[in-house]
């Protein structure tokens, strides 16, 4: 079976959503390993771990990052992430997936060279479909 | 009082000159007394030759010292509060110097009241221009410093509600969102075929309110964004290149409707507007004009600028149904009012632009003749 992502990650804390979101991903077969965070904390420890190359992980191709989760939120992982600066994420592409609509935080999302687009919710299956065929293409 | 009495007494103030003048730090003129009354400003003076110092009746009563007080210009720093004393002394000295002054005070009655006050000094001189002398006019100013002070608080406590309101309707949509974006997944995932007939028709139900709950979302997400938008910035922009933008953006549905354009932009070319909103106010009218043709006739819209009283205005004319003024102008521009039973009529087009307009200091007002056709002249 051919993907179109071979490894993806979703850092958001609203289980009903993620769950939703893996039965789209799955049904359209659009990522072979999917990864769930359910907070900055944890994806960050992953990220970490996996740049460092202390275990063989790799890292996702598209990241879809969440705003407002406990623990650590979607800015201060972006926040810790940049500070190592690795350049293996330059192959990453991450989305902020927020339902915010503060035009302060669209504005800072723009200020982060990690951060390709900022969707709003609620996305749609095709605006989903589309972030990861985009990103094979 | 009669003319006659009037011109007496003029000509007795007149004729009294010399008098006046000798009794320059008295200062009993009548004009002098009404006006004191009427501004509850009190007069003092100091003559440096016979060092004497005089406060009239009314900075006697302001100031709150017994009939048998006698001001000294040495005991006269007693009269202002402890931290304008130096101030008060500065004023006092630059004014013996020559120096006018007016300014805010704050001062204290013979009776240890602190007030503020409004005071102006200036020198008097003699024939020979040597100052021999300052005098001025103090008005308690309490009352307006209260207010003003009291507004002040009501400021910081409005704009202290404005902002929790602002959260709150961020907070609303911002968890609305999230509830609406799993809403709208679930029904889109969720498999009909195995449904019989009436669970399928309720199950619709659940995908129409999905999408309406999600329609209402966008708009007040678009109120909430106006309010935080308002300090967005003004450029110089071009309307002919909004307007071409805006009509590509509706090309197919001006195609169908058969819609004739007439623009004029050369008399207003440029403005210094916010890009996002003239280009919302101009879809929102032309689609208005579109959505409300006359079924009888292509819709022709005429769009054009003109400049008056160096204010610019900006027209979209259409021959379309017209509105009712009468009966509908008071609600034209409000939130969720319709007027012509359209399927597609939201009723927020003219409220949001009516806010958007108002928001950059400007307004929009409409002339309208129902079978006619509206016109709607947006001052921007």
């Amino acid at each position: 079976m051919k993907y179109p992502i071979e490894m993806a990650c979703i850092i958001d804390d609203d289980d009903m959503y993620v769950n939703l979101i893996t039965k789209v991903i799955n049904m359209r077969n659009l990522v072979k390993n999917l990864l769930i965070f359910k907070n900055g904390k944890e994806a960050l420890d992953y990220f970490v771990g996996a740049l460092k190359k202390l275990e063989e992980r790799k890292i996702p191709q598209v990241i879809l990052l969440d705003l407002n989760m406990p623990v650590m939120n979607g800015w201060q992982f972006l926040n810790n992430l940049s500070k190592y600066n690795f350049p293996e994420l330059k192959d990453s592409t991450l989305y902020i997936v927020s339902s915010s609509i503060n035009p302060a935080d669209i504005e800072r999302s723009k200020t982060i060279n990690l951060v390709k687009d900022f969707l709003i919710k609620p996305v749609t299956i095709d605006q989903l479909s589309e972030v990861f065929m985009d990103k094979s293409a | 009082m009669e003319l006659k009495s009037l011109k007496k007494r003029l000509y007795t103030t007149q004729k009294n000159t010399p008098i006046v003048k000798e009794n320059l730090f008295t200062m009993d003129d009548f004009y002098y007394k009404e006006i004191s009354n009427l501004t509850l400003a009190g007069g003092w003076s100091v003559d440096f030759l016979n060092k004497k110092s005089y406060f009239d009746k009314q900075a006697r009563k302001i100031l709150q010292v017994p009939d048998s007080y006698i001001p000294t210009l040495k005991q006269s720093y007693l009269f202002y509060a402890e931290e304008h004393m130096q101030k008060a002394t500065n004023l006092f000295f630059g004014c013996a110097q020559g120096e006018s002054f007016s300014t805010e005070i704050k001062m204290v009655t013979f009776t240890k009241e602190v007030f503020w006050a409004k005071a102006y000094g200036k020198p008097v001189t003699n024939n020979e221009g040597e100052i021999i002398g300052i005098r001025g006019v103090f008005q308690s100013i309490d009352k307006e410093k209260k207010k003003e002070l009291q507004l002040e608080a009501s400021l910081d406590l409005i704009e202290g509600h404005n902002k929790r309101l602002y959260n709150f309707a961020h907070i609303v949509s911002h968890n609305l969102r999230s509830h609406v974006s799993n809403l709208q997944l679930t029904t889109a995932l969720f498999e009909t075929k195995n449904l019989d007939e009436e669970q399928k028709e309720l199950f619709a139900n659940f995908s129409k309110i999905a999408t309406n709950l999600d329609v209402t979302l966008k708009h007040l997400n678009e109120i909430v964004t106006l309010q935080t938008n308002i300090n967005k910035e003004k450029e110089i922009i071009n309307i002919e290149d909004v307007y071409k933008r805006v009509t590509d953006s509706i090309r197919q549905i001006s195609l169908q409707n058969k819609v004739v354009y007439y623009t004029e932009f050369s008399e207003v070319e440029e403005i210094p507007y916010v890009s996002a909103y003239l280009e919302s106010i101009l879809h929102n009218l032309i689609t208005n004009a579109i959505k409300y043709k006359h079924p009888d006739r292509d819709p022709e819209i005429n769009i054009f600028t003109y400049e008056e009283d160096k204010k610019n205005y900006l027209v979209v004319k259409d021959n379309g149904l017209g509105i009712d003024l009468d009966k509908h102008g008071k609600q034209l521009f409000q939130m969720y009012k319709t007027f012509h039973h359209n399927d597609d009529a939201t009723g927020l087009g003219l409220f949001l632009t009516k806010s958007q307009i108002e928001s950059l200091g400007g307004k929009i007002t409409v002339e309208s003749s129902v079978g006619k056709g509206s016109k709607f002249t947006v001052q921007l």
